[in-house]
């Protein structure tokens, strides 16, 4: 069948309404440092997806918070040096490290260090705009962030939307790869942290053995990138990946309750993780090696 | 020139998905109030028909989370459920009128399975918008 000239016609000047509608909210894409993600992983939305499944990382937030209760002094040998950030120069090495920054935010801003908050908050919106997504979150958003940065709650809270409108603008862009190489990196940093409380925190400890599900979507999210710098990384994160393999788990269904009134479902399944001190040790020995990887 | 077309409309709705897309995260964004952090993730999809979207994600013990899943220009479009890793159904908010968003509190930490698929009565396309935060 032939197309008319006249459809034809309508089909351009519809896209170019829609075109011009959008363009605005449009993200520019731009060239990467060459690190390629398997096309099969890329949904039609732009969101990462493994076997048909978008990939979900714990919040180095939300590990921070529980380390911040082991009530341990805080610790700035531990986090990254801020005078490394120079040295990143390819867009996965920045992104990464974005999500590192990001992780050393959240345990500081649980010690009420504001200079040191702050010094960290602008390392991380340097690295967002080195990878052009910091133009793109809102900025009220980075204001309130600057302007509230000595303030705990609100660090926590405002940097997590942060990370989450960086998020949304790289998958909205078909950065997906870079969203995922952030995630990494906030996830490896916020179990480097953790690793001092688990020592006194059986909380803390269990919470790292927790993280199987977490260990193994990364592996598959990074095995998916092209990228030979990343060789080394890659066999690194598959080697912790094995180990949390061999931790042993149990998990027991329960019905959950819900309160209609409270919109609010208990889940009150058991589960348990068992950690000897030897796997943490291994564990807490790879995770340092994949930070150097990342860090330096 | 079929092809030529072709592309353009694959591109015209890919582009028209990204933009309806970021609006909705906002709509579903503003179920995360206050008293919730971001878990710093926007999960996705362009939905048609009775496609599905999903992801495994951790609940750890200890913690409330909400949920919120938006699609389309209202609430309640949007059908999601949670199973545990044996398939259990723990959740469905088709049993709470499409609720658009959830708490849910956990007693031990556990791996789940977020599905979510438009409301063929409602919706029979479009861009599936799930946000997560938890309680500080």
């Amino acid at each position: 069948m032939n197309l008319r000239p006249a459809f034809i016609t309508g089909v351009v000047v519809l896209a170019a309404i829609v075109l011009i509608q959008v363009g605005c909210e449009q993200p520019t894409t731009t060239g990467n440092n060459g690190s390629t993600l398997d096309s099969n992983s890329i949904s039609s939305s732009g969101t990462v997806k493994l076997d048909g499944q978008i990939i979900s990382i714990p919040s180095p937030t939300q590990l921070a918070i529980l380390v911040q209760q082991s009530n341990l002094p805080f610790k700035a040998e531990l986090l990254n040096d801020l005078n490394k950030r120079s040295l990143y120069l390819d867009e996965y090495k920045k992104s990464m490290n974005l999500g590192v920054y990001g992780a050393d935010l959240a345990y500081v801003a649980n010690f009420q260090k504001g200079q040191v908050a702050n010094d960290y908050f602008d390392a991380v919106g340097k690295l967002a705009g080195e990878i052009e997504v910091i133009e793109h979150i809102d900025g009220k958003l980075v204001s309130r962030l600057n302007s509230n940065i000595s303030q705990r709650d609100s660090v926590l809270k405002l940097s997590s939307q942060f990370f989450h409108s960086a998020d949304k603008y790289l998958k909205n862009s078909q950065r997906s790869d870079l969203a995922g190489l952030i995630l990494l990196g906030g996830w490896i940093e916020s179990l480097h942290l953790a690793m001092d409380a688990a020592a006194v925190n059986p909380e803390v400890k269990k919470r790292i053995g927790e993280q199987k599900h977490a260990c193994q979507s990364l592996n598959a999210l990074l095995q998916n990138i092209t990228n030979p710098a990343l060789d080394a990384l890659k066999k690194e994160l598959s080697d912790l990946n094995k180990l949390y393999e061999k931790l042993e788990s149990t998990y027991t269904y329960s019905k959950p309750i819900t309160d209609t009134k409270e919109k609010t479902t208990y889940f009150t399944s058991k589960s348990s993780v068992n950690v000897s001190v030897d796997q943490l040790a291994e564990i807490k020995a790879k995770i340092e090696n994949i930070r150097t990887i990342i860090t330096q | 020139m079929k092809k030529i077309v072709f592309t353009l409309l694959v591109s015209l709705f890919s582009i028209a998905g990204f933009s309806q897309c970021d609006s909705l995260a906002g709509q579903c964004e503003k179920h995360i109030t206050d008293n919730y952090i971001s878990d710093g993730q926007a999960y996705r999809a362009l939905l048609t028909g009775t496609e599905n979207a999903e992801f495994k994600t951790t609940l750890f013990g200890g913690n409330t989370y909400r949920m919120a899943a938006c699609s389309g220009s209202s609430d309640g479009n949007l059908v999601f459920k949670i199973l545990d890793q044996d398939g259990n159904l723990l959740f469905s908010n088709t049993e709470y009128s499409n609720a658009p968003y959830w708490d849910f509190v956990i007693e031990n930490t556990m791996t789940v399975k977020v599905e979510a698929m438009l409301d063929q009565s409602r919706l029979s396309s479009g861009c599936a918008v799930l946000v997560i935060g938890f309680k500080k």
